[in-house]
């Protein structure tokens, strides 16, 4: 055997030497060194801003909105109270509520509040709570109207005692209003206590003529009657004037007013007006002139009314009466107002009344605003100051801080002083989607042969959104209007056109409607000009005319090397396709008229359309040679 | 109790209108009997606007060679090019303007005849204006640069841009020889 | 009266005479079309080109076709739809093909992508071309010129998830006057590449001098390579020496992709040295 040589042989010395090369190569592609380094969070949000209205529909919201906000409130030397209120749409329907709840030595009572919901499409409303009616006044019960045939608005209501009023017996009433052009011109309303009311309203261009009568059997029976009429002249200068009689048990009330308005100027407007009153044991006149200026961001007014009142216990003598009234006020944009309000009352006697009061509004920050009252220019009497801060906390809470005097926070026990008092109101509110309400809109896009036409767009309003792949599209919840539908033709895929026919839609809430929208497919023409050099009536290699011109209707192109044209983007139907035979070299001509008629379908183009030249041959003329 | 007629409180109204304050006092019914809707603050529409990448391109109609000698090259008059109200998405993204011919030769003016080749055509490194110039020879297969303009820049020209023609010995029929070329603005 | 009909005869001859050639200026978007989409969507774009009112009224037709550039992107080739595996250009319709434009007036091009039911993932490319067309009846010149017509490309790009967006450096050199960064797309997708180049002195940490990098597209065919060159600033901005050259490049992820090496920089006038 022979033994293994220790020698590296001329192989492995190859195999080496590459190896070293190799590892050279490496050492120095090695020494580049790679890496990645993170981009900044902005640079990516940056870069990730998707361009909008591309491919992302735009749909009607699905969803309404409703407020929800539930506030809790300490009062000082009173007791605790809620206020609860709600304010947006379910599904279309509108809700508006409020309520004060509050708890004190009588135990947890409802203090005020309603519950109205209205439905704007189907013009039906119900109230639930603290409800007013001209008949009634304030109460509280329930009420029930909705829109009848004939322009009519008819209601039914449960009235109760209501809040502050002298109790009365709880009574039904039915009330029916005749609407025309937006005028209520007649409304009536009759109790199961026999009373009832008849108003009738008429404002016609320059005149507004109003009349009520009243008949109130509880607590007991009183009638009214007044009338009202206004009357614009050229100018805007207003006439109006007014009488009214009241008559009860033990007692009665007239009324009577004439009154001028003039607009002087854009700023400044002056009324005057005389008016009479009179009840079973007095009487009054009096005269009064008001003027209002409004200037940009000041306004002022005052009122100064002067007049006689008599009294039967005063015997022939009479009172002169003087009033006047001031108020003036700065506004500067939504975040600051500041308003003063004087008033002064004298009597012959020498009793003066005086008294005026300094209010500024102030929006501190987005989510502060502070207002404040006090009495001018006595700032330390504190009977008359109030003060209230509202300031908005994250997570929609609201702190809100008033201090002075209540109107009617709480029914007091009558040792209770109404006095200025602290109370302290922590909100909450939530944003509430709700379910929305509205019409149905679909339909397909396809073209004569009953194709569908997939990704075109349909535009509905400001909504679009694209067919699917069988042409289908559909809008859910959209709101009542009027609607145009249409295709967008800069978005209508290249292979189809549109005649541009729009369909109008008015919609309501509850509809479902179905709309097709009709496209024509586009095609293609192709054909050839050749030479038919061997005469064998088809088109072989090389016998392609180049730069042919060709015209169909107003387009023209022109043949490539190989004699071939074609016209795109073409609607069905029938087309005469020519030859411009003047662009002909000279030693052609065309065989026929030059024109061909060519018939495009609706799915396939047309081929072979093809115009045969023929060569030119010269005529040989022999001459006889002179010998 | 109810106030004394509607029609004062239209009057006192109407007087009223414009003032801060106006507390003859009026009792008002409470609930308003109408129903308004309030702006919902909490949504907000972002307008925006979006510009398009976009250039306004001039270039000439086409150069001629006056070839007196096929033996010798001819040089055309300089042509001028400008492309400008250049707007790109990009600080870094360069407007490329470059040339291909439509075909591999010149038509002659007799079919079959001899002509110059596209590759006959070449240019020089022109001085441009907000760009960078490159010389190169005509091609039918691929476009070839004449000028980069600069990052960034919303105009570039020049007006020194020369054609040369080969010679072509061979050439023998006199008359027209046309080549149509394309000017290539690409955004790729 | 025989003068006066010639000179007639001249004019009226003048008038009815094809135009020639003029200069084209016309205003075009230059958007590249990025889609993304899924498959059997179909989406619609559009490409704007408005011809300047003094022009004559002028016909351009448009096309589909695939392109790709050579390795060093001075070259831009143009083939028919299909001829790149990766091609979207059979997938493309577009409307008009061929249109006369008045003075003044805007061609739209409506670009549809149909997408098959069945395709891969990744990113598919082909560019729409504009040309001028000249018109058929355009009287001709005489004697031997060229012919210019514009022509205007822009990309379409059409990517289906999920895309995967991928680069390796493979090279970074640099000779007297310029840089060049070699690198390869290993991602199914084409890469807009943008980045710079900065120097650095021995020890510093902050750049002497700083190149931006034009943007370049970067293909997965038929080649996944490309080199990216850039003009170095002047000996005075950056003198010969020997630095830590970095190159920094957005290749459209979360992340930039960098490499770094030393090297002798020798600039124009410099004694010739062995670099590094």
């Amino acid at each position: 055997m022979r033994p293994i040589s220790r020698r590296p042989s001329a192989l492995v010395l190859a195999i080496a030497s590459v190896g070293v090369v190799l590892s050279a190569a490496l050492t120095a592609a090695q020494d580049l060194q790679t890496f990645t380094l993170p981009k900044p969070p902005e640079i990516i949000a940056q870069e990730q801003r998707v361009e909008p209205m591309r491919d992302a529909a735009q749909l009607p919201s699905a969803t309404d909105r409703l407020k929800f906000t539930i506030g809790m409130g300490y009062v000082q030397a009173a007791d605790w109270g809620n206020e609860i209120s709600a304010a947006g749409a379910v599904k279309g329907i509108q809700l508006q509520s409020a309520a004060l709840l509050t708890r004190g030595s009588s135990g947890l009572r409802f203090d005020n509040g309603a519950v109205s919901l209205f439905d704007p499409d189907l013009k039906w409303r119900a109230e639930l709570g603290d409800v007013f009616s001209h008949l009634r006044g304030a109460s509280r019960g329930a009420r029930f109207s909705w829109s009848a045939a004939g322009n009519r608005r008819p209601a039914i209501a449960l009235y109760g005692p209501g809040r502050g009023t002298v109790s009365r017996s709880t009574i039904l009433s039915y009330r029916d209003q005749l609407v025309v052009r937006e005028q209520t011109v007649l409304d009536a309303e009759v109790a199961t206590d026999r009373s009832y009311l008849v108003k009738s309203r008429l404002a016609v261009k320059r005149l507004d003529l109003e009349a009520v009568h009243r008949t109130v059997h509880t607590p007991h029976v009183s009638r009214d009657l007044s009338l009202f009429a206004a009357y614009t002249l050229p100018g805007g200068m207003t006439v109006s004037g007014g009488a009214f009689r009241s008559a009860q048990p033990n007692d009665r009330n007239d009324w009577r007013t004439v009154s001028l308005s003039l607009p002087l100027s854009r700023h400044l407007s002056v009324t005057l007006d005389r008016t009479f009153t009179a009840t079973r044991d007095t009487s009054s006149h009096s005269s009064a002139a008001m003027a209002n200026i409004n200037a940009g961001r000041f306004r002022f007014f005052h009122r100064q009314q002067f007049g006689t009142f008599e009294r039967e216990d005063f015997g022939s003598e009479s009172l002169d009466r003087q009033h006047s009234q001031s108020a003036a006020a700065y506004r500067q944009g939504q975040r600051f107002d500041l308003a003063l309000q004087m008033a002064t009352q004298r009597t012959e006697s020498g009793l003066v009344q005086h008294w005026e009061e300094l209010q500024a509004t102030a929006s501190l920050t987005r989510s502060t605003t502070l207002r404040v009252a006090s009495s001018v220019p006595d700032f330390d009497n504190r009977d008359r100051f109030r003060a209230w801060l509202r300031q908005g906390l994250p997570g929609q809470f609201a702190l809100q801080a008033e201090y002075g005097r209540l109107s009617a926070f709480q029914h007091t026990s009558a040792f209770v002083e109404d006095r200025p008092r602290f109370k302290l109101m922590l909100y909450k509110s939530w944003n509430l989607a709700t379910p929305a309400r509205g019409a149905v809109v679909h339909g397909r896009v396809f073209d004569h042969t009953g194709r569908p036409v997939a990704g075109a767009r349909v535009q509905l309003g400001r909504y679009h959104v694209d067919t699917d792949a069988n042409g289908r599209y559909l809008f859910r919840h959209v709101p009542r209007g009027d609607y145009q539908l249409s295709l967008v033709p800069a978005l209508l895929p290249a292979d189809y056109a549109w005649d541009g026919r729009r369909v109008q839609l008015s919609l309501t809430p509850f509809q479902n409607v179905t709309a097709d929208l009709l496209v024509a497919p586009l095609n293609s023409l192709h054909g050839r000009v050749y030479i038919d050099r061997n005469q064998n009536g088809r088109y072989d290699r090389d016998e392609g005319l180049a730069r042919a011109v060709l015209h169909l209707d107003d387009r023209v192109t022109s043949s490539d090397d190989e004699g071939a044209y074609s016209f795109f983007n073409l609607n069905p139907g029938s087309y005469t396709v020519r030859l411009n035979t003047g662009k002909l070299p000279t030693d052609v001509e065309a065989h026929g008229t030059g024109e061909l008629t060519v018939t495009l379908g609706d799915s396939e183009p047309a081929v072979n359309v093809e115009f045969k030249l023929l060569p030119k041959s010269k005529p040989i003329i022999l001459q006889t040679l002179e010998q | 109790m109810l106030t004394r007629v509607t029609g004062v409180r239209r009057l006192i109204e109407a007087a009223c209108a414009g003032a801060v304050l106006c507390t003859l006092s009026v009792p008002r019914p409470a609930w308003s009997q109408t129903t308004v809707t309030l702006p919902d603050t909490s949504l907000t529409t972002t307008m925006s606007v979006n510009v398009s990448e976009q250039v306004r391109v001039t270039v000439p109609a086409g150069v001629t060679f006056t070839v007196s000698n096929i033996g010798v090259s001819t040089v055309a008059a300089a042509v001028a090019i400008t492309a400008d109200q250049i707007v790109t998405s990009s600080a870094a993204k360069q407007l490329r303007i470059s040339l291909q011919a439509n075909a591999a030769s010149f038509t002659p003016p007799v079919a079959g005849a001899v002509t110059w080749s596209a590759s006959d055509v070449s240019w020089n490194a022109a001085t441009w204006t907000n760009a960078t110039g490159s010389a190169a020879t005509l091609s039918h297969s691929s476009s070839e640069t004449v000028a980069t303009c600069q990052a960034d820049t919303s105009s570039c020209s020049t007006i020194g841009l020369v054609f040369t023609l080969a010679p072509k010995p061979t050439v023998q029929r006199s008359g027209t020889h046309t080549l149509v070329v394309a000017w290539k603005l690409e955004s790729i | 009266m025989a003068l006066f009909l010639a000179l007639l005869l001249q004019a009226a001859a003048l008038a009815a005479a094809p135009d020639p050639p003029r200069p084209l200026s016309f205003q075009a978007t230059l958007d590249a079309i990025r889609i993304t989409v899924q498959p059997g969507q179909v989406a619609t774009r559009q490409f704007r080109l408005t011809l300047d009112r003094d022009q004559q009224p002028t016909q351009f037709k448009a096309r589909i076709e695939d392109w790709w550039r050579s390795e060093d992107g001075k070259q831009s080739f143009y083939a028919k739809p299909g001829t790149l595996r990766r091609s979207c250009g059979e997938w493309v319709s577009i409307n008009p093909v061929e249109a006369t434009v008045q003075p003044g007036a805007t061609l739209t091009i409506r670009i549809t992508v149909s997408m098959p039911v069945e395709v891969q993932a990744g990113g598919f490319w082909c560019a729409l071309t504009v040309d001028e067309v000249p018109s058929p009846l355009e009287a001709g010149g005489e004697g031997v010129g060229v012919r210019f017509v514009a022509s205007v490309s822009a990309g379409i790009f059409v990517n289906v998830e999920p895309v995967r967006r991928e680069a390796s450096i493979l090279g970074l050199d640099v000779a007297k006057d310029a840089a060049s960064v070699n690198l390869r797309n290993d991602g199914n997708t084409p890469l807009a590449v943008e980045g710079r180049i900065e120097f650095f002195s021995p020890g510093a940490s902050t750049p002497l001098s700083s190149v931006a990098l034009s943007r370049r597209t970067l293909l997965t065919e038929p080649s996944r390579n490309g080199v990216i060159g850039v003009t170095l600033p002047s000996a005075e901005a950056l003198p010969a020496g020997r630095y830590r050259v970095r190159v920094i490049l957005d290749i459209g992820t979360d992340h930039y992709i960098g490499a770094e090496r030393e090297l002798d920089l020798l600039r124009e006038g410099s004694p010739e040295r062995a670099a590094d």
